[in-house]
C-alpha cells in the first residue's frame, strides 16, 4: 500500500517539466520503461520524444537492440521524422533487417531514411510514403530491381545509393522516380534521354564510365534546374571534379580518354574513396576505412577454406623436398589470380594472397610464385583479351611460368635502363638488346615467360623527353633470349636467378603489354603487385622465426631460469608479435582496400606494407643472433636460413630506403597540390600577415595537437586511446609536412634524412590504423584471442605514438638541433678522405 | 731556504700595482736585448761579409766564427763545430755569440730543420747557472742576454717549423729554471705549433720526395682535389712517334671533364695556358692547363634558379629508386665546379721540361688515352711567358722546368696548332 502511494505521490506530486526532467537524466532504455509505466508518463515521454528523437542518429541506435529499438518506436514511432545509420556494423546484417521492419512498421512518418547493406523488402518500403530522403548502401542483385522498383510510387526528393554499379534496368526504376532534387548513383551505361526526365533535379553526382562528352553536355543542356553536377572519372580515381554547368570540355574529354583502362576495371567494387595514407599527409583521416575490409563474403570464404585443404596438407606433409613441378601444377599454384574465363582460380586480392599462404614457409618457392603472379596480375590490368586469351591458360596451368626483369647489374648513368628496345617503321617490329639481372628462373620442365622492362624512343617525341619506358612480353623460346650465369644468392637459394641476354631479339607489337612508352606509368602498377605479393613472404618467414623463438626460449632452461622467463626475453617476443601483427593486419587492409573499391588508389598503402614488413623481418631475424648465439649462425640451422632469407628479401626488388624515399615523396606530391595555398603564403609572410598571425593564435602545437577525426567512434570504446594516438600522430605528421614546405619549398625532395623521418612516421600511422581496425573488428565478433589482440593493437599504437613524437619533434627541431648538420658535414671529409679519415688513436703528433 | 723566501715574496706581491711596476721594465729589457741581439747579428753579418776573418771585428774580440770558414758544410762537421766550442775552456766565454753565430748559418749546413742540432746550441748555455733564485730576479729577466738569445733560438725553430720535445724542455728547465722566459715561450710554443702541424688540408710527404717526377705528381694530385673522381696519369712522351722530347708528363683529369669536352662545340678553340707556377713546400713546379672561354649566357642560365622555390605542387617520385634531380634552372643540369666564369678547365699537366713539343705530346696523349674528340676541336698555345719549343732549347742540366720571368712580350702569342 505505501509503495502504491509513494508512486501515486511522485506521479501526481511532480509537474511535468520536472519529469521531463527526470527523463531527460534517463537513458532511453530506462525511459521507454518508465513510459510503459502509466499513460501520464508515456504522453510526457511522447511529448519529449517529439524533440529528442525525431530524428534518430548513429549513436542513439548503436546503443539499442532490436527488442528495445522495437519497444521504442512502438511508442513514438509515428513521430520520427529520419533514421541514419551509415557506418557499418560487423555480421549485423540480420539484425538491421529486423530493425528495418520494425521501423517500417512503426514509423509512418518517416522522411529521411539512411541504412548501411540491409535486407530490405520491397513490399515494406513502399509503406513509408512519406519518405524524401533516403540514403542506402545494398548490393547487386533482384532484390535491388524490386526494391528501386517500389521506389517510384514516393515522392523522394534526395536519393543516395552506395554500393556495386546499376544496371540499366535499374536506372530506369530511379529515372522515374521525377520528384528527385538531388540523386547521387554509380551506374552502367544508360541513354541519357533517362535522365533528363528528373526535370526537378538540382544535384547530381553520378559515377558512369562510359559518359562521352556529347552525353555530358546533354546533360547538362537537359536538366534545367541543375546547379551542380559531380561526374568523376572512375577509372583514375585522382579525384576530378567538374562542379557548376560551366564545365571545361577539354579537361573533360581528357578525363574520359582512357575507356579501355576503365571498362577493365572491376565490374563490382565500390567507387574509390579518397587515397588513405596520402591524406594522412594533409591531415586527414577517412574514419569509415576503419571498418575492416571483409571482402570475401562467407560462402566463398568457406569454399577457399576448402580448396586450401590439399595445399596445406601437402606443405605439412612435405616440409622440405624439393616441390616438383607437376605437384606444384596439380594443387593449382600457378593459377590462383588467373581469372576463371581462363581455367584458373580467378581469386581477387585478398583471397589469392590467402591462398598462397601456405606456400609461403618456404621462401624461395614462395619467392618464384610470387614472381610469376605479380606478372599475371599486370597481364590481368593491362592484357588485351588476345595477350590473356594466348597467355592466362598456360600460365594458370603452370606450363608457362612468367617472371619480370626489370632490374640489371649496372645501370647506365643517365639512364634507368641499359636495355633497349627500337622500332623498325616498316616492319613494324621491336629490336629488344641488352641484358637483365637478377631474374628468376621457372623450375625446370616448364618454359618461361618473360616481363621486360625496357627502354625506348619514342617516335613522335625527340631528345630527352621522348625517352620512355616499355613493357615487353618476351617468351623464353625466342631466338636471341639467352640464359646468362647463375647468381650466387646469400639466401633464397632454391630461387634460382640469373642474367638473360637479349640478343636482337625481335618483337611484334602484340608483345607489349599495356601502351608503348606508358612503361613508367605501368611499371608503377607493377611494383604496386609486388610490393604486396612479396609481403606475405616476409610475413610467412616473420611467423616462422617468431615460432621457432618461442620454442627455444621455452624449451630451454640457462642457470635453472626458463629463457622464456628473462624480461629481455619476453619483451623480444612480444615486440615481434606486435611487429607480425602489424605486417599481417596492413597486408590484408590494402588487400581488402584493392578488393572493396575500384581502382582505389594503394600506391602508399603497398609500399609501406613492404616497407614495413621488411624492416621488422630484419629486426626480428637478428634479434635471433641474440639469443640463440652463435648456434643460430651454424650453416643448415633454421636461424641461419632465416637469417639469409631475410636479407635476401631485402634486397630483392627495392631497397627499403628506395622505398622509404618513394613513401614520402608520393604523401609530399599528393600534399603540395592541396597545401600549396598555405605554404606560399607561409613563405612569404610578410605578404600575408594576416594567416601568419593566425597561424601563431592557434594554440594547436605538435606535443598536444587538437584533432577532430572521431575516429574512437569507428572502434570498440575499449580502443579509445590508441584511436587518439592516431589521430594525433595524423595531425602531427601533418604539421611535420607543412614545416618542411615552408622550411625548404620545392627543395624538400633533397632534404632525404627528413624525408626517410616522414616516411616512418606514415608507416607508423598506417600500422597503428590497421592493427586498431583488425583488432576492433576481432574483439566484435569475439574471434578467438581477440582480448589478446586488443592489448597487441594497444602496444603496437603507444609504441607508434612516442616514435612519431620524436621523429616529428626531430624534424621541428631543424637539422642544427637534431644532429643532421653535424653527419652533412662529416660526410664532407669522408668522401674527400675516401672512406675513414681518423689517424690511429695512439699516433703521437711530437 | 731560498726557495721559501721566494715563495713568501710570490705570496706578498699579489698587489696588482706592483706586478704591472715589475712588468713595465721587463719589457724594456726585453726591448733592450733585442735591440743588443739585432747589433750582434749586423756584427756578425759584417763578419761574414769580410769573410770571416777571424778576430778582426773590434766588437767580438775573442771569438772567431768557425762556421763562415768551414769548408764541409754539414751537419757532422756542424756539430763537431758546437762540441769543440763546449770543449774548449769551461767557462765557454762568448757563448751567446757562439749561438747566434751558429743560428745564422744553419741554412747553409742544411740543418735549419734538425731538432738535434737546436738541441745541441742550447746545451751549449751553463746548467744552473742562470736559473733565479728570488722573484725579483724571476720577473725581471735574470740574465736578459742569455735568455734572449734562446728566445731567439726557439723563434727560428718556429720560423723554421721545428716543433720541439719535452727533451728541449727539460734542457730549458736546467738552464733558466721554470721562471725563465724561454721556457714560457717553449710552452707557448707546445700549445699552438702541434694544433698548426697537421692544419694543411693538402698535407705532404714527410720528408719532401726530391725526384722533380714526385713531386710534380704531388703538385698535380693537390691542385685536382676540387674533383674527387680527377684521376692523375704518369705518360711518357716516347709513347708518340715523332715526339722530339722524350720527358714525362702527369696530367689530372676527370670523368668529369671529359664529359665536358664531350659535348664541347668542335667549332670553338680549346687553349694552351701556362706555365703557371704552384709552389711544393720550397720547389716550384710549372703546369698549364687545357681550358676553353667560357660561354656565359650558358652559364648564366645554369645559374638562374628554378622559377619558383614556393611551388610544392610539382614534386617527383622517383621510378625504381633513382630519383629525378630537382630541376634547379630552365635546363636541368648541375654547373660543374670546372665551367668556372673566366673558363672551362678540361686538364691540367705538368711536364718535366715545359716545352711546347711536350705539351704537343700531351694533347696527343690525351686524345689516345679516352677524348677522341680532341682530335676535332682546334687547340691554341696561350703562353704568358716563354716556352722553348723543344728540351735542346733549355740551358744547362737544371731538371727545375723553365721559370723564365718575361711575362710581357709573350702574352697573347696563340701558335696554331693541327
Amino acid at each position: 500500500m505505501g509503495n502504491s502511494s509513494a508512486k501515486y505521490d511522485f506521479e501526481t506530486g511532480l509537474s511535468d517539466s520536472c519529469w521531463e526532467l527526470v527523463i531527460s537524466y534517463l537513458d532511453v532504455i530506462s525511459q521507454v520503461r518508465l513510459a510503459q509505466v502509466s499513460k501520464r508518463l508515456y504522453s510526457i515521454f511522447r511529448n519529449y520524444a517529439k524533440r529528442r528523437y525525431k530524428h534518430l542518429d548513429e549513436k542513439l541506435i548503436q546503443m539499442l537492440s532490436a527488442e528495445e529499438l522495437e519497444q521504442l518506436l512502438q511508442l513514438i514511432g509515428d513521430q520520427v521524422q529520419s533514421y541514419v545509420k551509415y557506418s557499418c556494423g560487423h555480421a549485423f546484417e540480420q539484425l538491421y533487417r529486423r530493425h528495418f521492419e520494425i521501423i517500417v512498421r512503426n514509423c509512418k512518418h518517416l522522411e529521411r531514411f539512411a541504412l548501411y547493406k540491409v535486407l530490405l523488402c520491397p513490399e515494406l518500403m513502399s509503406q513509408l510514403s512519406q519518405l524524401q530522403h533516403l540514403w542506402l548502401r545494398i548490393d547487386a542483385g533482384a532484390l535491388r530491381s524490386r526494391l528501386l522498383e517500389s521506389l517510384i510510387p514516393l515522392q523522394l526528393e534526395v536519393l543516395v545509393l552506395r554500393g556495386p554499379q546499376l544496371n540499366a534496368e535499374e536506372t530506369k526504376y530511379i529515372c522515374n522516380i521525377t520528384s528527385l532534387k538531388e540523386l547521387d548513383i554509380c551506374c552502367a551505361q544508360t541513354p541519357i534521354e533517362q535522365f533528363l526526365k528528373l526535370q526537378q533535379l538540382e544535384k547530381l553526382h553520378m559515377v558512369m564510365p562510359w559518359i562521352t562528352d556529347d552525353q555530358f553536355l546533354a546533360l547538362i543542356k537537359g536538366l534545367q534546374r541543375l546547379q551542380t553536377i559531380y561526374v568523376p572519372r572512375s577509372a583514375g580515381s585522382k579525384a576530378t571534379a567538374t562542379s557548376n554547368s560551366s564545365v571545361n570540355a577539354q579537361q573533360w574529354a581528357e578525363e574520359s580518354r582512357s575507356p579501355e583502362e576503365a571498362s577493365a576495371a572491376a565490374q563490382q567494387g565500390l567507387p574509390a574513396r579518397e587515397p588513405l595514407v596520402k591524406n594522412f599527409f594533409v591531415g586527414l583521416a577517412d574514419n569509415e576505412l576503419l571498418g575492416y575490409p571483409e571482402v570475401i563474403n562467407r560462402e566463398d570464404m568457406a569454399s577457399l577454406q576448402n580448396a586450401l585443404l590439399p595445399v596445406k596438407d601437402y606443405f605439412a606433409e612435405a616440409p622440405l623436398q624439393p616441390h616438383s613441378l607437376e605437384n606444384l601444377q596439380q594443387l593449382g599454384l600457378y593459377g590462383l589470380n588467373v581469372p576463371t574465363d581462363y581455367d584458373g582460380k580467378g581469386y581477387a586480392w585478398s583471397a589469392s594472397l590467402m591462398a598462397s599462404e601456405p606456400e609461403s614457409n618456404h621462401t624461395s618457392l614462395a619467392l618464384s610464385l610470387q614472381t610469376h603472379r605479380v606478372v599475371v596480375d599486370m597481364l590481368r590490368e593491362l592484357g588485351t583479351p588476345e595477350q590473356q586469351q594466348k597467355y592466362l591458360p598456360e600460365l594458370g596451368s603452370g606450363k608457362l611460368v612468367a617472371s619480370d626483369a626489370i632490374f640489371e647489374y649496372a645501370p647506365p648513368e643517365n639512364d634507368l635502363f641499359g636495355t633497349k628496345a627500337s622500332y623498325d617503321l616498316d616492319k613494324h617490329t621491336w629490336t629488344l638488346e641488352g641484358e637483365k639481372a637478377f631474374v628468376v628462373m621457372a623450375p625446370p620442365g616448364a618454359s618461361q615467360l618473360f616481363l621486360v622492362l625496357a627502354q625506348t624512343q619514342n617516335i613522335n617525341v625527340t631528345g630527352e623527353l621522348g625517352r620512355e619506358l616499355t613493357l615487353f612480353l618476351v617468351d623464353g623460346k625466342q631466338p636471341g633470349v639467352r640464359l646468362g650465369e647463375t647468381h650466387a644468392t646469400f639466401g633464397c637459394r632454391e630461387a634460382v636467378m640469373r642474367r638473360i641476354h637479349f640478343d636482337q631479339v625481335q618483337l611484334s607489337n602484340q608483345q607489349i603489354l599495356g601502351r608503348a612508352y606508358e612503361g613508367n606509368r605501368h611499371s608503377e602498377q607493377l611494383m604496386r603487385f609486388s610490393r604486396l605479393r612479396s609481403t606475405l613472404l616476409g610475413i610467412g618467414l616473420s611467423k616462422r622465426l617468431l615460432n621457432h623463438l618461442t620454442n627455444f626460449s621455452v624449451e630451454t632452461t640457462q642457470c635453472g631460469v626458463q629463457v622464456k622467463d628473462l624480461e629481455m626475453t619476453k619483451v623480444n617476443l612480444s615486440q615481434a608479435m606486435c611487429s607480425i601483427y602489424a605486417m599481417e593486419s596492413m597486408l590484408y587492409l590494402t588487400a581488402g582496400l584493392m578488393d572493396e573499391f575500384n581502382n582505389q588508389d594503394v600506391t602508399l598503402e603497398t609500399a609501406i606494407t613492404k616497407y614495413y614488413t621488411l624492416q621488422q623481418l630484419y629486426a626480428i631475424s637478428t634479434q635471433n643472433l641474440s639469443l640463440l648465439g652463435p648456434a643460430s649462425l651454424h650453416s643448415g640451422q633454421p636461424a641461419e636460413l632465416a637469417l639469409r632469407d631475410s636479407a635476401q628479401l631485402c634486397t630483392q626488388g627495392e631497397s627499403l630506403t628506395t622505398l622509404s624515399m618513394f613513401i614520402a615523396l608520393s604523401g609530399l606530391q599528393h600534399a603540395g597540390i592541396r597545401m600549396n595555398e598555405g605554404v606560399r603564403k607561409l613563405r612569404n609572410p610578410l605578404f600575408n600577415p594576416g594567416s601568419i598571425f593566425s597561424k601563431f593564435l592557434s594554440s594547436t602545437s605538435l606535443e598536444s595537437p587538437k584533432t577532430n577525426m572521431r575516429l574512437a567512434e569507428h572502434v570498440h570504446p575499449t580502443l579509445e586511446a590508441p584511436a587518439q594516438y592516431i589521430e594525433h600522430s595524423v595531425a602531427r605528421l601533418n604539421m611535420a609536412v607543412e614545416l618542411m614546405f615552408t622550411r625548404y619549398g620545392n627543395s624538400v625532395v633533397e632534404r632525404q634524412h627528413e624525408l626517410q623521418r616522414l616516411a616512418n612516421i606514415a608507416t607508423i600511422i598506417y600500422a597503428m590504423w590497421a592493427s586498431i581496425a583488425r583488432a576492433s573488428r576481432s574483439y566484435c565478433i569475439g574471434l578467438p584471442l581477440a582480448d589478446h589482440e586488443l592489448l597487441t593493437a594497444t602496444a603496437i599504437c603507444s609504441q607508434g605514438r612516442d616514435d612519431v613524437l620524436r621523429l616529428a619533434m626531430e624534424i621541428y627541431n631543424g637539422n642544427y638541433i637534431n644532429n643532421d648538420n653535424n653527419l652533412l658535414r662529416l660526410s664532407k671529409q669522408v668522401a674527400k678522405s675516401k672512406g675513414y679519415f681518423a689517424v690511429h688513436p695512439l699516433t703521437f703528433n711530437f | 731556504m731560498i726557495r721559501k723566501l721566494h715563495c713568501i715574496l710570490r705570496l706578498n706581491s699579489t698587489i696588482t700595482q706592483s706586478i704591472y711596476k715589475q712588468r713595465a721594465p721587463t719589457l724594456h729589457c726585453r726591448n733592450y736585448a733585442t735591440n743588443e741581439a739585432n747589433e750582434n747579428h749586423k756584427n756578425d753579418s759584417s763578419n761574414t761579409k769580410r769573410g770571416g776573418a777571424a778576430g778582426s771585428s773590434k766588437n767580438l774580440p775573442s771569438i772567431r766564427n768557425p762556421f763562415a770558414a768551414a769548408h764541409e758544410k754539414t751537419k757532422n762537421s756542424y756539430l763537431t763545430m758546437v762540441e769543440i766550442f763546449e770543449e774548449r775552456d769551461v767557462h765557454r766565454r762568448n757563448h751567446v755569440e757562439f749561438i747566434y753565430a751558429a743560428l745564422k748559418h744553419m741554412p747553409d749546413f742544411g740543418v735549419e730543420h734538425d731538432l738535434e742540432v737546436y738541441k745541441a746550441l742550447i746545451n751549449v748555455m751553463p746548467k744552473g747557472k742562470f736559473i733565479p733564485t728570488n722573484l725579483f730576479q724571476a720577473e725581471f729577466m735574470h740574465y736578459p742576454k742569455q735568455q734572449q738569445c734562446i728566445i731567439d733560438l726557439l723563434e727560428q725553430m718556429e720560423d723554421y717549423g721545428v716543433m720541439p720535445d719535452y727533451e728541449m724542455e727539460a734542457m730549458l728547465l736546467n738552464v733558466f729554471g721554470n721562471k725563465g722566459h724561454p721556457l714560457r715561450k717553449y710552452w707557448r710554443m707546445m700549445y699552438w705549433m702541434p694544433k698548426f702541424k697537421n692544419l694543411s688540408p693538402w698535407p705532404l710527404p714527410d720528408p719532401v720526395p726530391d725526384d722533380t717526377l714526385e713531386i710534380a705528381k704531388l703538385a698535380v694530385e693537390r691542385m685536382c682535389t676540387v674533383d674527387l673522381r680527377s684521376k692523375i696519369d704518369v705518360f711518357e712522351t716516347s709513347e708518340i712517334k715523332d715526339a722530339l722530347d722524350d720527358t714525362w708528363i702527369v696530367s689530372g683529369m676527370s670523368p668529369e671533364q671529359s664529359k665536358l669536352m664531350r659535348e664541347h662545340s668542335r667549332q670553338k678553340a680549346l687553349y694552351i695556358e701556362g706555365p703557371f707556377n704552384i709552389w711544393i713546400r720550397n720547389r716550384r713546379i710549372n703546369y698549364f692547363t687545357l681550358r676553353a672561354d667560357a660561354d656565359p649566357e650558358f652559364l648564366a642560365q645554369l645559374d638562374k634558379p628554378q622559377v619558383d622555390e614556393d611551388d610544392v605542387t610539382q614534386i617527383g617520385v622517383p621510378l625504381f629508386g633513382r630519383a629525378p634531380p630537382r630541376r634547379h634552372n630552365q635546363l636541368g643540369k648541375v654547373r660543374s665546379v670546372h665551367q668556372q666564369d673566366d673558363g672551362t678547365i678540361f686538364a691540367i699537366c705538368a711536364t718535366g721540361t715545359s716545352t711546347k713539343d711536350s705539351l704537343l705530346s700531351w694533347i696527343r696523349l690525351l686524345e689516345a688515352h679516352g677524348n677522341a674528340s680532341l682530335g676535332e676541336i682546334p687547340v691554341l698555345f696561350r703562353f704568358t711567358s716563354t716556352v722553348p719549343a723543344k728540351a735542346e732549347q733549355i740551358e744547362g742540366p737544371s731538371n727545375l722546368p723553365a721559370h723564365s720571368s718575361d711575362t710581357s712580350s709573350n702574352k697573347e702569342h696563340p701558335d696554331s696548332k693541327p
